[in-house]
């Protein structure tokens, strides 16, 4: 840019422009002219903020040009109760110090991921589970209706449940008993806000029935839906002994506190019950196996065995293990697809006198102002 | 803005120029009235609020004598139920707006942000009294509420590591005593220069809040306050409400409608939007019974209103990101919770609500000219009944589409049972009541220095 020649008219012509707006026209003519001089590059952007910043301040009172931004800084600082000041000292301090606190969360958050991955021990020494083989399972629910009896559990209340379901290129009933599946990292347990849930190192996921406070995390959590929750009075009395270890951890809770399949706590300690439960042992078609599943002696792994032998190849699989959850119910025989639809039992429910969904009997007793009102009760209670 | 603010209390003050008073001595005693003899309407606001705190007091006795069972709720899997319900949304929804209480008031501090300064102490009464309601939920929801704490308490430091039910239990409660600690503080400084003017049958309160009060440490306790201020308002949007409220449900990979990154910024999203929505109503109510108009002046309403136009599009904007990707490309189980979100009539009513309060308050933001005080709390209060369809739906619809859904019962069902929404009732019976006796004791309003000066 070429510094132009001032035309004398032109000058005239600011001069009373600026006159006009009541401030020192000779100060802005001179900026002015200045403000050229910077633009050709005779003189620097530096001088010339500090050359007019006094001057500016005392004509208009406030200068907002961009250099001169420190003379506010008083203004700011008046209302607060900081220092006024910082020395580079404290600054290094203050810089040091958070390079620390970083580096200390950096560890810290790396310690603590560490530690929820692996808060539940993944390998117990023993490791209890089951083989499940799905192509001798004809739905008969002698499994159920026993489990249902030992644990005395209430009307529509399945801790084993068969599952009955059509698939693509499978239109047969294909079935498919569902058990917790005692997970070596478990989410129930992970979750549970006082530690009432906890694996044994038997590897059984259990409930500490003297612990729960009924919150029901666990059953959200869990990826299977195998919990149920004591929603009222049992309706039952318990006719197995509770207490297992220690902890009130078998059969049916009271009001209040979860419940879900425990594989027989009771039985497992028990001289001549050890390794067995009752759903196990009541199947008539051996589809249930149950044992430690670390040992390759034992029942299950020694069945998965025998099976492969017979057939030169087995297919198994663990409920959605894409959960990262490491089930310990391994089925043998083919996975049910996303195709899969649920299709009517061979042998129902209801046929059995039991109910299917136990939203049908929950529901509660009549409040007091129903009664007064005359209203008529509706569906069962328990 | 600040010049606004002295233009008016110019003109007020040149208009009632025959009151002896200096401006701010008026304001003083038009602040103070709440605390005069009550009014038969006070009293029959407390007897209804009263009758209906018994009602939901027998319905919660009633749930405890007979158990979980008298509430919608049941198992999910087989008995193809949701056990996670009304109880649960409702602890959200005054999670939320426990937060705008203390924020705006924090903001106040930190800021400067004058236009907000008359409903500070509203705010923070608002932020302890919802804090205490999402607290009671929490009682409500569980099956052995007895064991609160001998099983809580005991066990604390082996979980709190672990479980994210946890992490709410103890910052909540760091929560509260932050915000307890500072509505106290700010408070005692009021109550000690009003002291005389203060109904004298509260006395042995005021002798209770002064607890080893010192005039001269003013400075210290400002000191103080500016620290809780910036304490609360960097833990509660980052860590409570866009924290570990939301990863209760997000870190559940179960529940594909819940398990998403996303919910953070969009329980903090809603939290806010519900939040300043409800902070509008309540500083309405008292303008409107005590004639506050110029102590509440429209502008404060007018920038809330507008604040709750920029939290509601966020809410907006970050419901349309998830709908997008559990439409799009989306797993099973995500695709079947966006599905039954999208189809479901309620959620649109919530979501078509949170829109209709943006749009309006939007609109007012930018062309003041159309500002009118009734629109602006109608426009509140319908985004925070929205927010609580919302989270309600949130909770349920999380549960009822579970991504393992091989049972008979998916996807589940629920509706409130006469019991869970007696609660509503209590609640805000409850919050009535509060409100009530709070107002007849400590000034509502912050009663600024020169006020006390007579
Ligand atoms: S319901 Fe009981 S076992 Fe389940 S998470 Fe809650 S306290 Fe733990």
């Amino acid at each position: 840019m070429t510094s132009k020649r001032e035309n004398p008219d032109m000058k005239e012509h600011i001069g009373r422009l600026l006159r006009g707006a009541q401030v020192d026209a000779g100060l802005g003519q001179e900026a002015a002219r200045d403000a050229q001089r910077v633009a050709s590059g005779e003189i620097s952007e530096a001088k010339f903020y500090e050359k007019y910043h006094g001057a500016y301040l005392k004509e208009f009172g406030i200068d907002l040009r961009p250099e001169s931004s420190r003379s506010g800084k008083d203004e700011l600082m008046s209302k607060s109760f900081f220092k006024d000041s910082i020395s580079r000292r404290t600054l290094f301090k203050v810089a040091g110090a958070s390079a620390a606190v970083l580096a200390l969360n950096m560890w810290l958050g790396r310690r603590a991921l560490a530690a929820t991955r692996d808060d539940i021990p993944r390998v117990t020494p023993v490791q209890y589970g089951m083989v499940i083989d799905l192509e001798k399972c004809d739905g008969c629910l002698t499994c159920v209706a026993a489990c249902k009896g030992h644990n005395s559990l209430d009307e529509a209340v399945y801790w084993l449940h068969i599952i009955s379901y059509t698939d693509s290129n499978r239109p047969e009933v294909n079935l498919l008993p569902r058990f917790c599946n005692h997970c070596s990292n478990a989410p129930c347990i992970k979750v549970c806000p006082v530690g009432a849930r906890f694996k044994r190192d038997d590897g059984l996921v259990l409930i500490d029935y003297d612990r729960c406070i009924g919150c029901r995390y666990c059953m959200t959590a869990c990826p299977y839906g195998v919990n149920y929750f004591q929603w009222t009075d049992p309706a039952y009395p318990l006719n197995i002994e509770p207490v297992s270890r220690g902890r009130r951890v078998a059969g049916r809770p009271e009001e209040g506190i979860m419940s879900k399949c425990d594989f027989c706590p009771e039985r497992q300690d028990a001289a001549g019950a050890k390794g067995t439960t009752i759903c196990q042992l009541t199947c008539p078609h051996n589809v249930i196996h149950f044992g430690d599943l670390n040992d390759p002696q034992s029942e299950p792994n020694r069945y998965l065995e025998q099976k492969r032998k017979e057939k030169g190849y087995i297919s198994t699989f663990g409920l959605r293990e894409e959960f990262g959850t490491k089930p310990n119910v391994i089925y043998i025989g083919q996975q049910p697809s996303a195709n899969a639809r649920l299709a009517p039992l061979p042998k129902s429910y209801e046929s059995m006198g039991w109910i299917a969904e136990r939203k049908e009997v929950l529901g509660g007793p009549q409040p007091w102002f129903m009664k007064a009102l005359g209203v008529k009760e509706n569906g069962p209670v328990h | 803005m600040a010049q606004s603010t002295r233009g008016t209390r110019v003109s007020t003050a040149s208009a009632v120029r025959e009151v002896p008073a200096t401006e701010a001595q008026r304001k003083a005693n038009l602040i103070l009235r709440t605390l005069g003899t009550p009014s038969v309407k006070f009293y029959v606001l407390v007897t209804l609020a009263a009758l209906g705190l018994l009602w939901w007091l027998q319905a919660w006795a009633f749930q405890l004598g007979n158990g979980m069972i008298v509430t919608g709720l049941a198992d999910w899997g087989t008995s193809g139920g949701v056990p996670w319900g009304m109880y649960i949304g409702s602890f959200i929804w005054w999670v939320g707006i426990a937060h705008g209480g203390i924020i705006i008031s924090a903001a106040v501090r930190l800021f400067k942000l004058e236009v907000f300064k008359p409903v500070t102490r509203l705010a923070e009464l608002l932020t302890i009294s919802a804090l205490s309601m999402a607290g009671l939920y929490i009682i409500l929801h569980l099956g052995r509420p007895d064991r609160m704490v001998t099983s809580i308490i005991p066990h604390f430091l082996e979980r709190v590591h672990f479980s994210p039910l946890i992490w709410d239990v103890t910052v909540i409660t760091m929560y509260f005593v932050l915000s307890g600690t500072y509505i106290l503080l700010s408070l005692r400084e009021d109550i000690y220069h009003l002291l005389n003017r203060l109904p004298k049958i509260f006395a042995p309160v005021y002798r209770m809040l002064l607890f080893a009060y010192d005039p001269g440490e003013s400075k210290k306790v400002e000191r103080m306050l500016w620290w809780l201020a910036f304490a609360v308002i960097i833990m509660a949007p980052l860590l409570l409400h866009g924290g570990v409220i939301p990863w209760l449900f997000q870190l559940l990979p179960s529940m594909p409608g819940w398990n998403s990154a996303i919910q953070g910024p969009q329980f903090l999203s809603i939290a806010l939007t519900s939040a300043i929505g409800s902070v509008i109503t309540l500083a309405f109510i008292f303008r409107k019974i005590y004639g506050w108009k110029e102590i509440i002046p429209d502008k404060t309403f007018h920038r809330l209103g507008a604040l709750l136009a920029l939290f509601a599009m966020f809410f907006l904007w970050l419901q349309l990101q998830q709908i997008i990707t559990g439409s799009f490309a989306p797993t099973l189980g995500m695709g079947r919770a966006t599905d039954a979100k999208v189809n479901n009539l309620p959620y649109w009513v919530a979501i078509g609500s949170v829109a209709a309060s943006m749009i309006y308050l939007g609109a007012q933001t930018i062309y003041p000219a159309i500002f009118s005080i009734g629109r602006t709390v109608a426009a509140g209060l319908l985004a925070v009944m929205a927010v609580l369809l919302e989270k309600a739906l949130f909770v349920i619809e999380g549960l009822a589409f579970p991504a393992f859904n091989l049972y008979e019962g998916v996807p589940g069902h629920y509706s409130p049972s006469w019991v869970e929404l007696s609660s509503m009732l209590g609640v805000f019976s409850m919050m009535a009541l509060f409100f009530a006796l709070v107002a007849k004791m400590i000034p509502v309003i912050e009663v600024t220095e020169e006020g006390e000066e007579h």
